[in-house]
């Protein structure tokens, strides 16, 4: 008997086999349905984001023509900024749901405006995001524990494993072209579906190779830990599968909650309510403070600017724009510890990920779909620097009292935000 | 003796010998006394921090100098949720929501700060609770202890015997149905035990919602207990069994609930956040700026208030003109935020019950919503929430707009950053903020919860009902 013949009869014996054929398919069919989700909720963001451009600019020249002084041009004026998904961001939505991914920000103190994310429904955003990437979490392993639990104790109790063991020449020939068959099945009943979404995406071609090695590595582990269980002698087709399911349980259901107290109780952290209480104190604060403070806690920061004419009033467009920027400064330190605790977290998960593989293969398509924090805190890095644009292209009329004109307001000019493109240098 | 007691005492004896059931029966207990403890832990640290927090916002607010009233109102309020004390059985929406809101005039801010965006990818895997434990850990060693209850008295033939020693089909699954249950009845007390245990604010209205989640969750057991009989009796091999078993409660448990969300989703999409914001500015652009009293926009509320005061120009009335434009201002955008608000909730609520449409297809849908409407964890209790907050913040306000109605002049008013005399007669005692009534959320009642459950307990009624049709009807096939 060679290798191809085998082969032959087992892929006959798989056809033949109603349970696992259907078993397959809707396999086929759910990764199927999670891909089409994905491109639509893809494509549903990519077309918010055109319309918040459209939308942005329409609003921000209306405002324009109203204006009266260049401080009140700057209040008004929001600029579109958003985080637009990636080619791959269909498999694994992740947590772009809970970040911020588009918002529109202006001059002001940016701690408060940074953190806005869109309105989730938190009922729907509990059970999790029907995604490809919880498909290969979650539905992959169960699938194929359901190929291989009766890989051999079926023969036994059907009383022919004697009789096969005699027949075939070794073990070996006999399982692996069966095992074989099974792996390649199932790995493409998810990689079908995957390079459709891959396909009409245009995905690069290195990103969609990682993702489909980080499938078919979730397929080998999980089908090794299932054959090691299968193949005990002695065991049940009842054991193996419960046993298999109470791994599954407890490597896809209790060690990622469980991480998740250990991640909240060990790495407390800095609360995002934190900093935004911190910079509206000082905002507010500054109100009732002496003007001088807060123009020389500004100039501080800011000297280019410090050679600016007194302000006599009590009242001035520069020193609003001045308290903002203080504001922003004073919860400097509390933002980046906010930022440190996420990313302090991150870290833990990725250790969480050694020992569950479903947190591992969603931190994987998460990572290569940028939808994970790195990727979140990225776009906040290019919203920070943008902010940085607005806020100084109206600091020159501010602080050098340019007195008020319409066409001096129509060159001060800011480029739109561009999410790609590296954004100013500090 | 009864042979429904019989045939339950010789399964329980048979488990008794089975290292299987030992095993699920260990991993029972461990997981539900883990679920108390971690939930137990970890909703009373929140409750603390709040505690503190909202405490620290009080004294801070408190605290403020003589201001000018409309300061404050610029300064705003933080006010921040507490926990239901059955938020320790399930926790429900509180991970995915904001629990502080800042309060201001002229704007509605949304909760903001969801635990779970800070928390990350593994917030999305659920929560460590007894509703997690009881939704979908448990059904789950129910059929690994169930799966071949008739199966196994088939494979061994030891069915013969007794059906041949008269004891009725019916009677028969009954008993291997009832063994199992009194696995499920062990599984609830963890959840009986913690719910008695949590303290809070009313609490007595709660006990009562206790009373009502112990039988929900019984009912939602007992519909397993009795489709893993069924399935159990209406197959052939105890694998057939198992493999069908796995089956509903994966797409029960693991995939029906998800598919419910996106679905509903997909069938009923809310706007984004900018689309909402940028509409309501233009609805709020017409109802004008209530810090200008040249506004044209108010120019109409001008003529009618010289009119009615039967006086010439607005420095005549007896009170501060501006404070009223204030006032009226505020009631006029708020009238627009509380539709926008509204709105929202509305559509939220639409998604929700399209969601919750899905329960024909899944009981533990019915089971989570019917089990977060009692526990005062769900989507209407955070509707609560939000409604509480916007009015406390409109009474706020508007208290502070009446004070600089009543407080000072007009002219003082007008003159307050060019005049310090003026300035600092416009700044009002600290008395007022320091005597404003601190927030407190009344939860709902126990009446609204049950309201709002009672669909859900509803449905799973008539899915005991299918699933005791179903063992009815495998008693009948059921041939020896």
């Amino acid at each position: 008997m060679n290798l191809s013949y085998r082969l032959q009869q087992e892929f006959e014996f798989l056809l033949k086999s109603k349970a696992i054929i259907s078993v397959l398919l809707l396999l086929l069919a759910i990764a199927g349905v999670s891909v089409v989700l994905g491109l639509n909720y893809v494509d549903q963001e990519r077309q918010q984001i055109a319309e918040l451009i459209q939308l942005d600019a329409e609003e921000r020249a209306y405002k324009r023509t109203l204006a009266v002084d260049y401080g009140g041009a700057a209040y008004d004026a929001f600029h579109a900024v958003w985080n637009e998904p990636s080619e791959l961001a269909f498999a694994a939505i992740g947590q772009r749901d809970l970040n911020p991914t588009m918002m529109r920000i202006r001059a002001l103190a940016l701690e408060g405006q940074i953190y806005e994310t869109d309105s989730v429904n938190p009922e729907l955003a509990l059970t999790g995001r029907f995604d490809y990437s919880f498909v290969a979490a979650y539905l992959l392993p169960l699938v194929i524990i359901f190929l291989f639990y009766d890989l051999i104790a079926a023969e036994r109790e059907g009383g022919r494993l004697s009789l096969l063991e005699v027949t075939a020449q070794n073990s070996r020939s006999l399982w692996i072209p069966r095992i074989f068959l099974r792996l390649l099945s199932v790995l493409l009943a998810m990689l079908i579906p995957l390079w459709f979404g891959i396909i009409v995406e245009g995905t690069a071609i290195g990103i969609a190779l990682q993702a489909s090695f980080a499938i078919a590595l979730q397929i080998i582990l999980w089908s090794t830990l299932v054959l090691l269980v299968a193949t005990r002698p002695n065991f049940r087709s009842e054991t193996v599968a419960s046993i298999s399911i109470g791994v599954w349980v407890v490597l896809t259901l209790v060690v990622p909650i469980t991480g998740k107290v250990y991640i909240e109780s060990m790495v407390p952290g800095i609360k995002g309510a934190e900093v935004s209480l911190v910079q509206r104190e000082a905002v507010n604060d500054a109100w009732d403070l002496p003007i001088s403070d807060t123009m020389d806690a500004f100039y501080a920061s800011h000297p280019e600017w410090s050679d600016s004419p007194p302000i006599t009033g009590v009242w001035h467009w520069k020193w609003y724009y001045a308290f903002q920027q203080v504001g922003d400064e004073t919860a400097a330190e509390l933002s980046r510890g906010y930022r440190e605790t996420m990313i302090e977290r991150d870290q833990i998960t990725a250790n969480i990920a050694w020992i569950s593989p479903a947190v591992a293969i969603q931190r994987k398509l998460e990572g290569l779909a940028e939808t994970n924090l790195d990727a979140s805190l990225a776009f906040e890095d290019q919203v920070r620097s943008y902010h940085e644009q607005i806020r100084r292209a109206y600091y020159p009329v501010l602080f050098r009292e340019v007195p008020f004109s319409n066409e001096r307001l129509a060159q001060i000019e800011i480029s739109d935000f561009s999410p790609t493109q590296e954004l100013g240098d500090d | 003796m009864n042979p429904i007691l019989l045939i339950a005492n010789d399964e329980l004896r048979f488990w008794r010998r089975s290292k299987l059931a030992w095993t699920v029966l260990t991993t029972l207990v461990v997981v539900s006394v883990c679920a108390a403890f971690v939930s137990n832990t970890e909703v009373s640290r929140r409750a603390q921090e709040r505690l503190a927090q909202q405490a620290e916002a009080d004294a801070i607010f408190q605290a403020q100098p003589d201001r000018h009233p409309h300061r404050m109102v610029h300064y705003g309020h933080y006010v921040y949720r507490t926990a239901s004390p059955l938020a320790v059985i399930d926790s429900g929406i509180n991970s995915m929501v904001g629990t502080s809101i800042f309060l201001e005039g002229h704007r509605q801010n949304t909760a903001t700060f969801a635990s779970a965006r800070e928390t990350g990818l593994l917030s999305r895997f659920g929560n460590f609770s007894p509703a997690f434990a009881l939704q979908s850990l448990v059904p789950l060693l129910l059929i690994i202890c169930g799966f071949a209850s008739v199966t196994r008295e088939k494979e061994n033939k030891t069915l013969y015997q007794l059906i041949g020693q008269g004891i009725g089909n019916t009677s028969l699954l009954l008993g291997k149905s009832l063994a199992l249950w009194s696995l499920a009845l062990l599984a609830l007390i963890p959840l009986i035990a913690l719910g008695l245990s949590a303290t809070g604010a009313d609490i007595f209205d709660f006990r009562q919602s206790l009373g009502g989640l112990t039988f929900g969750y019984l009912l939602y057991l007992s519909i397993w207990v009795l489709l893993i009989v069924g399935v159990s009796a209406l197959v052939r091999t105890s694998t057939q069994s198992l493999s069908v078993l796995l089956g509903v409660w994966i797409v029960s448990v693991v995939l029906m609930p998800r598919v419910a969300g996106a679905y509903a989703n997909a069938a009923a999409p809310s706007p984004t956040q900018i689309e909402t914001n940028l509409r309501l500015a233009e609805t709020m652009r017409s109802g004008g700026d209530s810090h200008d009293i040249e506004d044209s926009a108010f120019m109409d509320l001008r003529e009618r208030t010289l009119a009615e005061y039967n006086v010439e120009s607005i420095e005549e009335l007896p009170f501060n003109y501006r404070g009223f434009v204030a006032l009226r201002g505020e009631e006029a955008d708020t009238e627009v935020l509380n539709q926008f608000a509204e709105e929202r909730m509305v559509r939220e609520l639409e998604q929700k019950r399209v969601a919750d449409s899905f329960s024909a297809l899944s009981p533990i849908i019915a089971m989570r919503a019917f089990s977060m409407a009692l526990t005062g964890t769900a989507l209407q209790d955070h509707h609560h929430f939000l409604r509480a907050a916007e009015d406390y913040r409109y009474d706020m306000v508007q208290s502070f707009n009446r004070l600089q109605m009543t407080g000072m002049t007009l002219a003082d008013d007008l003159a307050r950053n060019t005049d310090a005399e003026s300035g600092r007669r416009t700044r009002l005692d600290a008395a007022a903020w320091r005597e404003m009534p601190v927030f407190e959320l009344q939860p709902l009642s126990h009446a609204q919860r049950w309201q709002a459950a009672s669909q859900a307990g509803f449905i799973m009624v008539l899915w005991l009902l299918v699933a005791f049709g179903l063992l009815l009807f495998a008693g009948r096939r059921l041939q020896a």
